[in-house]
């Protein structure tokens, strides 16, 4: 935590002053609610708020009011609206299901989070018997939205079983009626024609790993018989056109290693040159294959950091050299900005309060075990099933959900119980993920003041509300989270009216 | 005074100052950085004993004493907001769980600002007059104290939001496509929109 200026307690006035959390944020304080909103603040500014010295007519007053800061004007009723609106994963169940169709892979990516197996290993695969299963089980989730995810392994190791569930859910869905979305994880080292036509004719989502320029790519992503980055690139540009204007296309994304700090331009670059609509960058996380090569590919939370404002930075040049009509997101910084920005809610799981395991993902493994999110799936590759919750064709649907394991990630998840987040400026933006804190810290509430992740979400929410400072950066922010058209983009005022 | 060497930094604090949840507050923060306890030196006094970590960079080890004296402050603001607004936020949350329950149970209000029974600490501290109460009407204020009560109580084995029932249970399979919030079982959405849940951002290996 960076160290804030010397002050002493301004007297709190209780009839005017609202909720809020404060955090000093490049040499001013900005104060959040759990609405989001947010301001940068003074030192005279924030204690004229506190202490109530505002009056109506003052314009830093008529603002503040806006976004329900000012207490004795808050309207309840438009405030619970937009709480509710930003909350709203609360009411919709699980939406993502992660389906491992077999653990083998053609690569040895020296960070898979999976622990994927050789391609010999056929004992992995998924069985259709079990695949049908796991459909009718995920069927049975009340949310009226379904993601179904492919992953592994490479998931087109088990090309039969992909094509039977895509098959199964799409029949199923007709008497259904959910809104159903098909989503495959793949390095397209096995995508052909025939499989990529039969998938585009489905409407399925393709989601591959670019981690950077070839030579950096292939170092952390080996294939034994291929060049990785050539097959990637040359299928993501071809699906990248066969996808435009279509609701359903191919994103990228990267996992950031050491090997990757050093080069943070040439990987934006990359993903600029290749035409994806933005970059991911994701740093390594405590799983599979990374335990054991963290000390080779590993780093800390400021390496990262460092590493993630080169990048975020080349990222806005690109967008003031390309304009506002032709935006180009970093995805991790999108995700934040929707939150910051607008009322709605991206719906990213490991951004939410309580986080998505069990009740708002359920990761099922190759054999119909059932867990809470991928990361318990990655945890039981490791041997350790804490987060297993049940079996697809055993037990029931509420069995998985309402399972103690469940509650107790919700509980330990939701930030009202965290000491520090709690009172953190940055609640109504983050998330914490108990699956990593149970890895790193040995329990699943974990503890924030030592907390990799904890330390890397405040440095890019630092960073992001430094450069939002700046009004051409802001304009640059807005344009990434463009709204389609008919959506408002009417910002809910939050004060009392007539 | 405090005693320190540059290991070591411990010194005594006024608890009619600074509440103990306050200075528990602050030394949590820096538990990255030293080791930390707090002891009752004498009625209303607190003594802090930081040690500072092994590998600590002397910066850290110069400025601790002057960073935990600036979080303290923040930690007392953040405590006074906190205790002056905690039934605001209650409330608000608890309206916006409400409305999504079926219509049925759920009255119209017109809430004005909130607050709740007690005055709150700085009510008291300063003398100045609590905000108005909410202006809830009898049946929502009954929903209002089922929930709080549910919540308070409960295991959390109750599932007010319906996570747990079954697709087939809620809506027979039979609502049409975006239209969950049609079947009588169903869990609410807060908007009549709002059930059809955004696809969830791709996760990866």
């Amino acid at each position: 935590m960076s160290a804030p200026a010397a002050v002493d307690i301004p007297v709190l006035d209780p009839v005017k002053t609202g909720p809020f959390r404060f955090r000093k944020v490049s040499g001013k304080m900005l104060v959040t609610n759990d609405l989001g909103r947010h301001r940068l603040l003074d030192d005279a500014q924030f204690r004229r708020f506190v202490t109530g010295a505002l009056e109506p007519g003052d314009a830093l007053y008529e603002k503040l009011k806006v976004d329900g800061f000012i207490r004795d004007q808050m309207d309840f009723d438009a405030i619970a609206g937009v709480w509710a609106q930003r909350n709203k994963f609360l009411w919709q169940g699980p939406t993502l299901h992660v389906i491992v169709t077999t653990l083998r892979c053609n690569h040895r990516c020296l960070y898979c989070h999976a622990s994927a197996l050789g391609m010999a290993d056929a004992a992995t695969d998924m069985t259709e018997e079990t695949a049908r299963k796991v459909v009718d089980r995920i069927f049975e989730s009340p949310s009226g939205s379904i993601t179904i995810e492919f992953q592994g392994g490479e998931p087109l190791a088990n090309w039969p079983v992909v094509k039977f569930i895509v098959e199964y859910a799409t029949e199923k869905n007709k008497a259904a009626g959910k809104s159903l979305w098909l989503n495959l994880v793949t390095n397209l080292s096995l995508m052909d024609d025939e499989k990529l036509n039969w998938l585009l004719e489905r409407g399925v989502n393709f989601c591959t790993s670019i981690d950077g320029p070839a030579a950096l790519h292939d170092r952390n992503r080996p294939w034994s018989t291929g060049a990785s980055h050539a097959e990637a690139t040359k299928w993501f540009k071809k699906i990248d056109k066969k996808t435009r204007a279509k609701m359903f296309r191919i994103d990228a994304l990267l996992t950031v290693t050491r090997l990757s700090l050093s080069q943070p331009r040439e990987i934006v670059d990359e993903y600029a040159s290749i035409g994806a609509r933005g970059v991911f960058l994701r740093p390594l996380n405590p799983y599979g294959m990374a335990v054991a090569t963290w000390n080779k590919i590993g780093y800390g939370p400021e390496e990262f950091l460092a590493f993630y404002a080169k990048a975020l930075d080349r990222v806005l040049e690109i967008n003031k050299e390309r304009g506002l009509r032709r935006p180009f997101f970093e995805q991790t910084a999108r995700l934040y900005l929707a939150k910051i920005l607008t009322d709605d809610d991206p719906n990213f799981l490991d951004l939410r309060s309580p986080c998505g395991a069990g009740i708002g993902q359920m990761a099922y493994n190759f054999d119909g075990s059932v867990f809470t999110c991928d990361e318990g799936r990655m945890l039981n590759r490791m041997g350790d099933d804490t987060f297993l919750i049940g079996k697809a064709g055993e037990g029931t649907y509420a069995e998985s959900a309402g399972h103690p394991v469940v509650r107790a990630l919700a509980v330990a998840s939701n930030l009202d119980n965290q000491i520090e987040c709690s009172k953190c400026a940055y609640k109504p933006y983050c998330g914490i993920c108990p699956v990593q804190c149970y890895k790193e810290q040995g329990d699943i509430t974990g503890r924030m003041p030592t907390n990799s992740r904890c330390k890397i979400s405040m440095g890019v929410l630092d960073l992001l509300f430094e450069r939002l400072q700046d009004k051409r950066n802001e304009r640059i922010f807005r344009s990434w989270l463009k709204k389609r058209k008919g959506e408002s983009e009417k910002v809910v005022a939050l004060y009392q009216r007539g | 005074m405090p005693t320190s060497d540059l290991a070591e930094i411990a010194f005594d604090l006024d608890e009619k100052l600074y509440s103990l949840e306050a200075v528990q507050n602050a030394i949590y923060i820096f538990t990255d950085r030293a080791y930390v306890r707090v002891e009752r030196s004498e009625p209303e006094r607190l003594k802090v004993v930081m040690t500072v970590k092994a590998g600590a960079a002397p910066s850290v080890r110069v400025e601790l004493k002057g960073e935990f004296d600036n979080e303290l402050i923040h930690q007392v603001l953040r405590q006074r907001i906190s205790d002056s607004n905690q039934k605001i936020r209650e409330f608000i949350v608890t309206k916006a769980l409400i409305s999504a329950q079926p219509s049925s149970v759920v009255s119209v209000s017109t809430p004005a600002a909130a607050a709740g029974d007690a005055p709150c600490p700085e009510c008291v501290e300063t003398g100045a007059p609590p905000a108005a109460p909410p202006q809830i009407d009898a049946a929502l204020e009954k929903e209002i104290d089922r929930l709080l009560a549910e919540i308070e109580s409960g295991d959390g084995a109750a599932d007010p939001l319906g996570v747990s029932v079954p697709w087939e249970e809620a809506f027979g399979g039979k609502e049409k496509k975006d239209e969950p919030e049609a079947a009588a079982k169903a869990p609410k959405a807060p908007k009549a929109k709002a059930a059809k849940a955004k696809a969830p951002k791709a996760k990866r290996k």
